[in-house]
This record gives C-alpha cells, structure tokens and sequence, in this order.
C-alpha cells in the first residue's frame, strides 16, 4: 500500500468513529485564550514581527550562537555536549546516566526528546523514565504518543485516567479529578525527590549567559530541575538566541500563543548547577541537538521551520487536525508544523500526512512568529508527488482550468451531464471528482463573453481598475462580476478586462510548484503592464486576492513586478467600500433578510469580515459574522475530491460551523468565496449569496 | 506608568491569574500576616528564606506558633512545611508576575513544596515591563550559578479533559505581601 493509501484507510476509519473526542473544544479553548491575551496586548503585530526577527537574526548566526552558549555554559562547570542526531543524542545521555549510576529519570515533556526517541533509548538501558508533566504521564502510561502540543492526552477520558492511574497503583483511584490529583501529586513527589537524574528539554537557550529556559504550569520542570543531583538538559540547537531580552520576547509569545496566558505559570531561567543547601557536588550537563537541524539552516524553504517556538497554534486552527487528531496528523510531530519538521528530521516517508492539509493558510496567521507553514507544507506535497505522484484526484483538480473552459464551452449540456448519476458516477472513478460533491452550474457566456457589452468609456475616470477575474467569477457566476464593473463604472472608474490566467492556486494547494510558477509568471506579465500605467489590480474571489498578494512574491522571490502587483491589489469590497465612503456610491439591500457572514480563511490575511460588514451596515441590513476560526471545510476543490481525504473530511469538518450557523437564527448567510458558498449552502442547508447579489449601488441621491 | 498605576495593574492582573494580593503597610504587619497564616496552617512548620535580619523577626515572631526551617533546609524538610516564604527580587506589572533569584535550589523549592508560598514584595519594587526584568537577571547571571523564576500565581494543569485544576506539583496557593 502507499503511504497515501495508508493515510487515506486510517482517515476512512477516524471519520467512522466521528472526530477525536475533547479536541475541538481544546482547540477552541486556545483560539479564544489567544485572542483575548492578544486583545489586551497593543500593538501585537509589532510584537509578532520583533519575535519574528529574533529567530531570523537567530538562526542566521546559529552556528556562531551555539558556540558562543556553549562557551559560557563551560564556564560555569557545565558539561555541554553536541549530538549530531539522535541517536547520538540518546548514547550520550544514556552514558551520563550511567556514570551518574542512575536508575530512576524524572522527566519534564520534552517534544525534543519525542523526536529522538530518548525514553525508548533509556528505558533499553534498564534506566526508569517517569514522564511528570500530567498529560505526558497519561500517554506514557497508555504507551502511546501526544496527540496534541499542548494537552498531550487530550483524547482521553477522565474514565480513561483513573483506569491507568488504578492500574499503576495497584488500588483504585477514582474518577474524580480531585482524587486523581492527589495521587498523581503523591506519586510524583517521591519520584522528584527520589530520582537521580532530572532530565528536562529547554523552550529557549540564552547565548549571552549560557543559560536555558524552562516553563511548565504545573510546576513539575522546577522540581525536575531542582531536586535530582544530576540535571541534563536537552536543547535542539534551534532554540538558542543570543540575549535574555529575546528569551523573554519568545516565552511571551509562547504562552499568548500557546493558552492565552501572558505567561506560562513557572518560566525558570536557569544558568550553571546551583548548590543544594550548600551542597555543590551536583552536575548539569546540557546536550544541544543538531538531527537535521543544520541542513535545514542552508535550506530556503525549510529554513522557517526552526523559527517554531513549539506554541501549538497552527494546530489549534488546523480544521482536518480537528477530526483526525495528532496520531493520524503528525508522525512525531503533529499538526500543520510537523509536516515540515517530520519531512525534514524523520523523512519524507513519515510525512505523508501533509496530504491532510487543504492549504487554507490559517496556520501562518495564527502562528507567533508568521511562519510560512502553508508554503513549507505544499513544498513537502511537491516532494511527496516527485516520489510517489500525484493523488488521482489531486491531479484532476489541478486541471481545474481546462476543465472549467471545456464545462463551459460545453454548457448547458455540460450542465445536465453534471447532474446525471452515471455521468457522476464515472467521473469518480476516473478522476476521483466525487459523485455527491454538488457543483457550479456553467455559463457558456463566460464573463470574458460579456465584458464588451457592458463595459463604458469614462472619459475623465475618477480612478482605473483592472479586474482579475479567477474561476468562478468568469465560468460560473458572471453576474456578480458584472454587478462590480456597473457599480464601478457608475461611480466614474474606468475598468478593463487584462487577458489572463485564473490565479492557479489549486497547484499550490496540491504541491505542483512548477506548474504554480507557470501561473505566477504568466499572471505578473499579463497584469504587469495595468500596474505600470497606474491601474489598481481589484480582485472579487478571496483565494485569487491572496494568491496575487503573499503566493506570486514568495513564488517569485525577488521579482520586483511580482512585488508591485502585490502592493497594487485590492479586494473588489473594498474599493467599493471606499467609493460608498467617498460618497460617489450609495449602497442598497436587495432585500431585507437577517444574515450570517461567513468569512473565508484565504481573507484573514486580506481584510477579514471589514468591508462586508461595513457595506451591509451601510445598506441598513443585519450582520453578524459567524464563525470558530476554522475552515468550513471545502478549501477549494479538496471538498470536491472522492474519498476520506477529500469529500469525507470535508463534510465532517463543515458540520460544526453549520450547526453554528443553524444555531443563530440567521435566515441567509453571506461569503464572498464561491466554493465556501457551494459547500455552506449544501451542508447548512440554507441559502448562500455572494454580497453583490444581495447589494446594488446607486449615485447618491 | 506611574508607580501607583503599576501596582494596581499588577495587583489586577496577579489576581486574574488565581494569585492572592494582600496590602500591608509596614514590616510588623508582615510578621502579623505570617503569624496568622502559620496558625490557620494544617502543617506543623513554616519555612523562610530571607536575609539574617528578616529570619530572626520571623523566628521570632513564629515562637512558639511554627518552626522555621531554613534557610538552605534539606528538600525532605522543605517538602514536609506547609508554608513557603520568600522575598522576590520583584514584581512585573504587565504579565502580574513575581521574580525570584535564587542560587542555591534549596531556596527554589521553599516557592515550589509547600503547598502555600507567601511572597513579600515592596510595591516600589513593581516594574512595569517583562523586559524592565531583563537587567536584574543580566546581574545574576554574574555569579557562576543561578536560577531566575518568573511565577504568575498558583500551579496549574487542565490536562484532563481541559478540567481546570489549581494545585498540582508547585502551590496550590500563592499570597504576595505587598507592602504599600
């Protein structure tokens, strides 16, 4: 079986068990932390961006930083060793333990010691590892992995622990939460005050003083730290930055991210071996892992994934990571970050996960530190496809374009064929389009047909656009497009129609990095020559808007005509928006209903729900913007694509904001994405429009 | 930020995050709240780690209340007090934070065991900033070991089922003394 297949059995078998139960609300219990923390913050992207500069200034001097830690650790009397990769990492540990004569390991969670396998390692030297952070200690004693960065045993039910905690003791301990702490406290206590080795990983490593910092919550890595004679430190080489101040800006960041806190409970900065009561026979040996860290420094893509601060955000707005969980979405690893890091520390083999991800993006807005996880992660796609191919359907959809001209050409016969069962039935089983996934009807007067008709001379135009029109805007739905250039040419815009490319995201989502840049390339020349004359590039489908904006510069690295088409786009609302504001335009409802606006992930980044709302405001109608943060699960054509990894995941993604949506009491619901519209009203059950079939403008009276 | 301004979000925001903010106004007032802790204490023993001066009066003012352990105790007998007392180096407004600097672990655990710690802090030694903490970490880092504890209220986990509890491996609570 392939990797692909694989991934796609234990997805089949995840969504017949329904979601991972517990994790949604964690996620959410992160989300709203995290914007609450932020609230209070000022000026947090100010913040995010100076915590974004300290990894990239850090990992720029990695190599200088590791020396110069090193260095002043050694002065203390710290033993500092460097392993290579984990397996020398886990000889070397296991070799102080043994000159230590240790037998028991108390131990701090530690994802770095995850990644190499270290308790495995030492438990094969007889030594006894005991996990004392409370989640960490679950999963150990299920013997399983961490499903979550933050709550580690998420998945489990209070049920589930009292069990494991009753067999460890040999006794019953109850279900109720107060008990279990009680003897999870006891148990630990002995173990920390027994132990002979405290063994803890490090959230940064400050250079300056060759020292580490620690935070946990419950207060087990000051114990860890503290009590055992011996303490080892392992540190992946990446945490290192070089001065206190930096270390505070990360922890910070850290915790904002992470819960919501504006710090973690206990953050330990801990430099050389203390005395214990003025006993100073004590060692503190620190082992800084390399495991691929190193290559990943001279890698431009991969470079951004050392920039983790191990937060969890991404993962707390990954909508498949919410159905199928860290076991089936991450190998070590999990979540949206753990596809770059799994491909490049555990190889590309393990990585096939990276399938899961429906490239909404969100994990790059949410991230403290604006790691470019989406591209990082289609970049994996792309090397997965090199050597094992595409997915059938993932090639299919990546020839969106020839399909959708050819559907239109075709139409209304294409129309009818769409909706034969047999027509749909062989269209699954040879392209992978699944047969229930419900579809744009096509025009066969595309919107290109219609421009020429519509379009007006403005002699004295008040400003002059160029529209960029993508898919759907041109094949299917040409009516909204055309409302946008009557509403424009109405307030005195000149607007034409640039040959063009849709926006060639689809390649993106699926990994095809050449065929992307045949798209970027394509697109810049066509659109490059408006931009030179001063036309504003305005663009109606968010994904196009985003694509034009953050995908062709990065694409393009270095392109300066790619960069000014980035600077020059605008989202087809807000120049409307302006023009209502301006008052050249007025704005009207069509009818009076109350709405739900749903916004799509690709507009986070862009303008969020602001110009929606502010325009049906101004039309007088009713708008609440309803949402989790999520995806609603259709992600461009993933919804469209047969099986567990497509249609299946989609669907029981979609279901909560449906429920949402049906639990407000809204009567309609507004997006301005046509896929997002496809999927909401197939799922919600309730009519979706687009905002430009729901407002008309007028000159103002 | 005036300094009134930085204690009362200080104040605000220790309290958010589950900590205890009891306003004193002199020395003696401390020694009264000590005594009284000591006595509502299930435990047989308090612990202080603080100058000579400061553990004499609280010895003294213990006598005959609570044996005060310390400073440098053994961690068996930190662990068997209930009451952990110790003199952060100072307090953070803006994350509502106390700052302890320790260099000998015996004096981390007296803020760690116990299942109560008392911090004493003088409210002029309230900074407003998480960085304002980054110099007086500098100048520990001049000795040849130590460890720096930022400690935002009690010990806490909500590792089963996202349940809240307060309470697991460090104090259940933490009571800062700020003397005003």
């Amino acid at each position: 079986m392939t990797p692909y297949g694989a991934l796609e059995e234990r997805v089949r078998r995840r969504l017949r068990q329904g979601p991972v139960r517990g994790l949604y609300a964690a996620m959410l219990r992160g989300l709203r932390g995290r914007a609450k923390a932020i609230a209070e913050m000022g000026d947090y992207e100010a913040f995010r961006s100076e915590a974004r500069r300290i990894k990239e200034r850090s990992i720029e001097r990695l190599s200088e930083l590791v020396d110069v830690f090193s260095r002043n650790a050694e002065e203390r009397g710290v033993r500092v060793y460097f392993a290579r990769d984990g397996d020398e990492a886990v000889k070397i540990i296991a070799g102080i333990a043994r000159d230590a004569r240790a037998r028991l390991v108390a131990k701090s969670k530690s994802l770095t010691s995850e990644e190499i396998l270290l308790n495995e390692g030492l438990e094969a030297q007889g030594l006894n590892v005991v996990e004392t952070d409370l989640g960490e200690r679950i999963i150990q004693l299920a013997r399983e992995k961490p499903s979550h960065l933050v709550f580690p045993a998420i998945h489990k039910t209070i049920e589930d622990v009292s069990q494991l905690f009753s067999e460890e003791a040999r006794g019953e301990v109850s279900s109720d939460i107060q008990e279990i702490m009680r003897y999870v406290r006891q148990r630990l206590r002995e173990v920390f005050l027994t132990a002979d080795i405290g063994l803890n990983g490090a959230n940064v490593a400050i250079a300056e003083m060759g020292a580490v910092v620690l935070e946990t919550n419950e207060g087990n890595g000051r114990l860890t730290s503290s009590l055992p004679r011996v303490q080892i430190v392992l540190v992946g080489m990446e945490k290192i930055v070089e001065t206190v101040e930096e270390a505070l800006i990360l922890a910070r960041a850290h915790a904002v991210a992470a819960t919501g806190q504006r710090l973690t409970t206990y953050v330990s900065i801990m430099a050389g071996r203390s005395p214990m009561a003025g006993n100073g026979s004590r060692e503190m040996h620190i082992v800084i892992l390399d495991n691929g860290r190193s290559r990943m420094v001279g890698d431009d893509v991969f470079r951004e994934a050392l920039y983790c601060i191990r937060c969890g955000a991404c993962m707390n707005v990954c909508a498949p990571y919410s159905v199928t969980g860290g076991h089936i979405f991450g190998h070590i690893y999990p979540g949206p970050i753990g596809i770059p890091w799994t491909a490049n520390i555990h190889g590309l083999g393990e990585a096939s996960f990276a399938h899961l991800c429906i490239s909404c993006g969100l994990c790059k807005e949410v991230c403290p530190i604006s790691i470019n996880i989406p591209l990082m992660i289609s970049r994996v796609k792309n090397l997965l496809a090199s050597r094992y191919g595409y997915p059938k359907a993932d090639r299919s959809m990546m020839r969106y374009e020839a399909l959708g001209k050819l559907a239109s050409q075709l139409a209304p016969v294409s129309n009818w064929v769409l909706k034969s069962r047999a027509s749909r039935f062989l269209l699954e089983k040879l392209v992978g389009l699944d047969r229930t996934a419900p579809l744009p009807e096509f025009r066969r007067e595309t919107f290109v047909k219609r421009f020429n008709r519509i379009r007006q001379e403005v002699p004295i135009p008040r400003a002059r656009v160029a529209l960029f029109l993508d898919f759907f805007p041109n094949y299917c739905r040409p009516e909204i497009a055309e409302s946008l250039v009557i509403a424009l040419q109405l307030a005195g815009v000149k607007v034409e129609l640039p040959p063009q490319l849709t926006s060639g995201y689809p390649l993106i989502a699926y990994g095809d990095w050449d065929g992307a840049k045949k798209y970027a390339v394509k697109n810049v020349e066509l659109l490059s020559s408006y931009v030179e004359q001063g036309y504003s590039i305005v663009s109606i489908e968010p994904t196009a808007t985003y694509t034009l904006k953050h995908i062709y510069p990065y694409l393009l690295k270095g392109d300066e005509r790619a960069e000014a088409l980035s600077r020059n786009t605008v989202e087809a609302l807000q120049v409307l928006r302006r023009l209502v504001g301006e008052g050249v335009l007025a704005v009207k409802a069509r009818s009076e209903k109350r709405y739900g606006i749903h916004v799509p992930c690709h507009q986070r980044p862009l303008s969020g729900a602001e110009n929606i709302v502010a325009l049906m405001r101004a039309a007088g109608l009713e708008a609440e913007v309803i949402e989790d943060g999520m995806c609603c699960g259709m992600a461009g054509t993933f919804g469209m694509k047969h099986g567990p990894i497509g249609r299946g995941l989609s669907k029981t993604m979609g279901v909560r904001l449906f429920e949402l949506f049906a639990s407000r009491g809204v009567e309609a619901i507004v997006t301005e994405s046509s896929v997002c519209a496809i999927h909401i009203e197939d799922g919600a059950h309730m009519k979706v429009f687009h905002p430009l079939d729901i407002l008309y403008f007028e000159k103002p009276s | 930020m005036r300094i009134s301004e930085r204690v009362g979000l200080f104040i605000e925001r220790f309290r958010e995050q589950g900590g205890v903010v009891e306003l004193v106004q002199s020395w003696d007032e401390v020694l009264d709240f000590i005594v009284r802790e000591a006595r509502a204490s299930s435990g047989p023993e308090a612990i202080a780690t603080c100058d000579e001066k400061r553990l004499e009066s609280i010895r003294n003012s213990l006598d005959g209340v609570s044996r005060l352990v310390g400073p440098h105790a053994q961690p068996t007998e930190i662990a068997n007090c209930s009451l952990g007392i110790s003199f952060p180096e100072a307090g953070i407004a803006e994350t509502g934070s106390i700052l302890e600097i320790c260099y000998d672990d015996s004096d981390r655990l007296v803020s760690t065991l116990p299942p109560t710690h008392i911090a004493y802090l003088e409210s002029s030694k309230i900074l407003e900033g998480l960085l304002d903490a980054a110099p007086l970490i500098r100048r520990a880092s001049k000795q040849k070991a130590f460890a720096a504890t930022i400690i935002s209220g009690p010990s806490r986990t909500a590792d089963i089922e996202l349940r809240q509890v307060i309470g697991v491996h460090g104090p259940h609570i933490v009571k800062v003394i700020l003397e005003v």
